[in-house]
């Protein structure tokens, strides 16, 4: 890859990369550092795109492989691990959204967050998931019945 | 959501803690990139880790130390010391005989994964992996591979797959063949103990550097299939208790299980959290855990195991869970853990934990 294209990627997916590590790992610094492997990656790849979209999935899909190894490698992680680095409360009125949704189980929390946030459509959540559109449905459905328990604005959801 | 709050606040938060500028992200690419590639290897040949006592695909064969050292091979366990030398405990495990050899090879694209062998003890079991990378330009630039495995039961893996995760080992390389590695992997007790049908399935092997093919993880699918007879596997003494009560003055603990192995010594205690001081009137646990492990740690931290008068102190202190849900104890229960070093719970004559000057006996 070229360094132009390159750093056009960066500029263009940096956050697309960076919240769906946050979203698995619910840690800015881990999902910094894995956000940063991620690109690494992306430089030495020697494949190619057949477009932007197809570059996006592509690194949503190594993004979340690097998390599920991030995971599988620590040891002595509890059934529900506690959300290690949510923001602060006092911080931003809009970190509450951030705080609720993080702390949905991992298998809502990212269809949620693709759904909302990348605006993926089932079809597309399932292909980058490798799931039945179906449970991806069931998924993105419970999700939305957890959250609406939470939070209790009915307008934001 | 609605004028999509869910994403500003994302982009907020993207925007206040990935600081990183194109400029450095390009010089951090730039530097991991690999630079050259000049490497020239042979081709080797197979063996396995531990002895040649390879049966048919399926058998688990079981072969005490003593008889492996009356047929000429040598105590097994010096074999395990050669690539897992840190790991005294296991090799002692399979010097008493409490080993299994398996010898099932499976190819899956550039890879041959043997599962060797299963040991360790009824708490902490071990699978015993060899991995050959077929491609030997990949192998020379890797010293270690990152193995990933589901264990489980057939119907688990059939039906309940997405309930679990994968455990995970890294392996080192052979001495002497450039392109093999060997892998010591934990295991789940819960599916590999009294004589249980066990399914491996090797879903991943990783590598930390991929110059030629830019990949780093590599699927495979490898399913391998064994029993686990009772003596591959040393014993671990349980026990459950249901008359300790143990205060810090915030929290009531009440201590429930106990393990002792080979690697370690286990004591459970479970609490309730809703209505305590610590959780200040707080239903939901998550938002108080902090406290609660800190006053888990600092009482713990002072417990004291003795063991026929020889004293020990505490390894590791483990983070709560709380099982809002019932599924493993009642709903809002909560449970947490910590360690001592292995003891002789068996043949222990007096077992006792020592908390601020209180004594309570185990055994």
């Amino acid at each position: 890859m070229t360094d132009d294209k390159f750093l056009w990627a960066y500029e263009k997916f940096r956050n697309t990369v960076y919240s769906v590590i946050f979203s698995y790992v619910r840690n800015t610094e881990d999902a910094s550092e894995l956000s940063q492997d991620t690109f690494i990656k992306l430089y030495t790849y020697d494949g190619g795109f057949d477009s932007d979209e197809h570059m996006k999935a592509w690194l949503i899909r190594v993004a979340i492989n690097s998390c599920n190894n991030h995971f599988r490698s620590r040891k002595h992680i509890s059934a529900s691990p506690i959300p290690e680095d949510l923001p602060s409360e006092e911080m931003h009125e809009t970190d509450e959204i951030i705080s609720i949704v993080m702390k949905l189980p991992e298998k809502y929390r990212i269809p949620i967050h693709l759904f909302y946030y990348e605006e993926y459509s089932i079809a597309e959540i399932a292909k980058i998931l490798e799931l039945p559109e179906a449970t991806v449905k069931t998924r993105l459905k419970r999700g939305r019945d957890k959250l609406k328990n939470t939070l209790r604005k009915e307008d934001w959801l | 959501m609605s004028d999509n709050k869910y994403k500003k606040a994302m982009n907020d938060v993207c925007d206040r803690n990935f600081n990183v500028s194109a400029a450095e992200m390009l010089e951090k690419a730039r530097s991991a990139a690999p630079t050259e590639r000049n490497i020239t290897m042979t081709g080797t040949s197979k063996k396995h880790l531990i002895g040649k006592f390879i049966g048919a695909a399926a058998a688990c064969v079981i072969i005490s130390g003593t008889a492996a050292s009356a047929m000429g091979y040598g105590p097994l366990g010096d074999s395990f010391r050669r690539f897992f030398g840190k790991d005294e405990t296991t090799a002692e495990i399979i010097d008493e005989g409490h080993y299994c050899e398996l010898g099932q090879d499976i190819t899956d694209g550039g890879f041959t994964v043997m599962l060797d062998s299963v040991t360790g003890d009824r708490s902490s079991p071990k699978l015993l992996f060899e991995v050959t990378v077929n491609d030997e330009e990949l192998a020379a630039k890797n010293d270690r591979l990152h193995l990933f495995a589901y264990i489980l039961d057939e119907d688990t893996y059939q039906n309940r797959l997405d309930e679990y995760g994968m455990w995970d080992a890294w392996g080192e390389k052979d001495p002497e063949v450039n392109n093999m590695y060997h892998v010591c992997m934990d295991g789940p007790a819960t599916f590999m103990i009294n004589n249980a049908d066990v399914l491996a399935a090797v879903k991943q092997i990783s590598f930390t550097s991929d110059p030629v093919n830019r990949k780093f993880d590599y699927d495979v699918d490898m399913e391998f299939r064994f029993t686990v007879p009772e003596q591959a596997l040393k014993e671990t003494a349980y026990e459950y208790y249901d008359d300790i009560n143990i205060s810090s003055g915030n929290v009531d603990y009440e201590l429930f299980y106990a393990e002792f192995g080979a690697y370690d010594s286990l004591l459970k205690v479970k609490y309730d959290f809703l209505g305590t001081d610590l959780a200040g009137g707080e239903t939901d646990y998550y938002q108080v855990a902090d406290k609660f492990d800190n006053d888990w740690h600092e009482l713990a931290g002072n417990f004291i195991l003795t063991v026929d008068g020889v004293e020990y102190a505490p390894k590791e202190m483990g983070y709560s869970y709380c099982d809002t849900e019932g599924e493993a104890f009642d709903a809002g229960k909560c449970s947490t853990w910590m360690t001592f070093p292995s003891v002789d719970f068996t043949s222990a004559e007096s077992v006792t934990l020592t908390v601020n000057g209180q004594v309570y006996d185990l055994k």
